[in-house]
């Protein structure tokens, strides 16, 4: 996609008529949010970048795209998980995550990438099928029937519902989130210890992707990790601040010795949960 | 719901269900500067342009309608639609979904879809699925709420397709650079038709809360 600008005057002839068509003016807001986004970050960030008031822009643009800016992550984030705050509302990443999380399932049937353990390609079929300057019946695309079954935890509003109120879905221990390796072992690295070295990298593969996609891979939306896989990264996390833990009590401790397997940390465990910074697009962690 | 059929080759609008062929609208006048009215406006597009435009809204329906079935909205977009009390999230993310599937197969197509073409075809799927969401009794979306659909859609489209190479970000920042020249100009309208009308709009509201609060 490149400047929308010349775009916003086109006109085409409509393929089907609608009741409710979106109005020139948005279609004009729309290819600011689309060029503003390039320069000063996510959408919900760009409130705040805007209400700093350094970019010299009129009372009236700054209104109206703070406006859409708002309007947009409200329609991300029910107040009682931002409490009226935009910003706070863009780090609920388990939103963010779930909406795009159902790449391919539009037009994949049952079991699809969702599932837990699932192998299956986050798109199946559309991408080969539906192929332009064809029609669509005639590559054999197969549109999705009636007995999707499952579909309701796998589509994305279901995964919407699924993320907590108020905080991003825990790495652990929610039913449907599949954490991926990476922002496992990347909790692993914030905790220190010593081991940020070994595991910088997968951190940086995260910090590296757009917000959007960032927030997906933690929730574990992308589909892209077993929960097999979950499991192992987990416990060689626990296995590894076990070892630290006891490591801190010396050897020969009667009570804390260097354990041979996997044992209970002697601290109750933290939460983590993760949060995506809505201007910088970094991740960050924290606890709960 | 009736199904959507009937698909006419050449890309002539096709009356939905409950409409006739007159009812479609071909030809008003073009839309003016400011103007929020909502009589279609002439096209204005080439005929290479208005042909891809016609395929991917087209292949877009045929996804959301899938063909041969009467009465049947696609399982999965309208699972896709519900979800829990995000609607406009909902809107946004089917539409991106609808969108970046299509461009990602004209791509193995070895297509080269038109920007421009894209980004009106997204606007008219978001329109689409929101009578969709309505028809189904998931979500009547105001105005408003399509609108912030889009704004949310395009974002969203735009910060993954900065990681895919899909979308050319200086040439977004270019756009903005020309929108922010214009607005210190006093000229916004110029760049951003029918922009000025929300602008005054939203002065006024601010002034009477600043009002208010005196």
């Amino acid at each position: 996609m490149s400047n929308p600008i010349k775009a916003i005057g086109k006109v085409f002839k409509g393929v089907v008529k609608v009741v409710k068509k979106i109005a020139l003016p948005a279609i004009a807001i729309g290819a600011a949010v689309l060029t503003g986004g390039a320069a000063l970050g996510i959408l919900p960030s760009v409130g705040s970048v805007l209400g700093a008031g350094g970019l010299g822009l009129s009372t009236g643009l700054t209104s109206v795209l703070s406006s859409a800016g708002q309007g947009a992550l409200m329609g991300m984030a029910t107040s009682a998980v931002t409490g009226g705050n935009i910003v706070k509302g863009a780090t609920t990443g388990g939103i963010m995550g779930a909406a795009l999380g159902g790449f391919g399932q539009l037009t994949k049937g049952a079991g699809g990438p969702m599932s837990a353990g699932s192998s299956a390609p986050m798109v199946s079929n559309t991408p080969a099928d539906i192929v332009m300057g064809k029609d669509l019946a005639t590559t054999g695309f197969t549109a999705p029937t009636a007995a999707t079954a499952g579909t309701t935890s796998n589509g994305i509003g279901s995964m919407v519902a699924a993320a907590p109120k108020g905080v991003v879905a825990p790495v652990t221990g929610s039913a449907a989130v599949n954490a991926a390796p990476a922002a496992t072992a990347a909790a692993s690295a914030a905790t220190g210890g010593g081991f940020g070295s070994l595991l910088s990298a997968p951190l940086q593969l995260i910090n590296g992707l757009d917000p959007y996609s960032k927030a997906a891979l933690i929730q574990g939306i992308g589909g892209g990790i077993s929960a097999k896989a979950q499991a192992d990264a987990e416990q060689e996390r626990d296995d590894a601040k076990a070892q630290r833990i006891a490591d801190n009590y010396g050897s020969g401790s009667s009570f804390f010795s260097s354990p041979a397997t996997t044992t209970q940390p002697a601290q109750p465990k933290q939460r983590v949960i993760w949060k995506v910074d809505p201007v910088t697009g970094n991740v960050y962690k924290d606890y709960e | 719901m009736a199904g959507f059929g009937g698909m006419v080759n050449g890309g002539a609008a096709v009356p939905r269900p409950g409409e006739n062929q007159q009812d479609i609208d071909q030809g008003a006048a073009p839309m003016e500067e400011g103007a929020e009215a909502t009589d279609d406006p002439r096209p204005n597009v080439t005929p290479e342009e208005q042909a891809q435009y016609d395929m991917l809204v087209r292949n877009a329906l045929k996804i959301i309608y899938p063909e041969g079935e009467e009465a049947t909205i696609s399982p999965n977009v309208l699972t896709s639609l519900k979800g829990g009390d995000k609607p406009i999230m909902n809107l946004a993310a089917t539409a991106v979904m609808l969108v970046k599937s299509l461009r990602d197969s004209a791509k193995k197509a070895g297509t080269q879809i038109n920007d421009e073409v894209l980004f009106h075809a997204g606007i008219a799927i978001i329109e689409e699925l929101a009578e969709v969401a309505e028809a189904a009794k998931i979500h009547d979306y105001s105005e408003e709420e399509q609108e912030n659909a889009l704004y949310l859609a395009l974002d969203m489209y735009r910060a993954q397709g900065e990681q895919s190479g899909d979308v050319d970000k200086e040439s977004l920042k270019q756009g903005w650079d020309e929108i922010v020249a214009a607005d210190r100009e006093g000229r916004v309208g110029e760049v951003l038709p029918g922009i000025e009308g929300r602008m005054q709009k939203a002065e006024g509201a601010e002034q009477a809360e600043a009002e208010e609060e005196q």
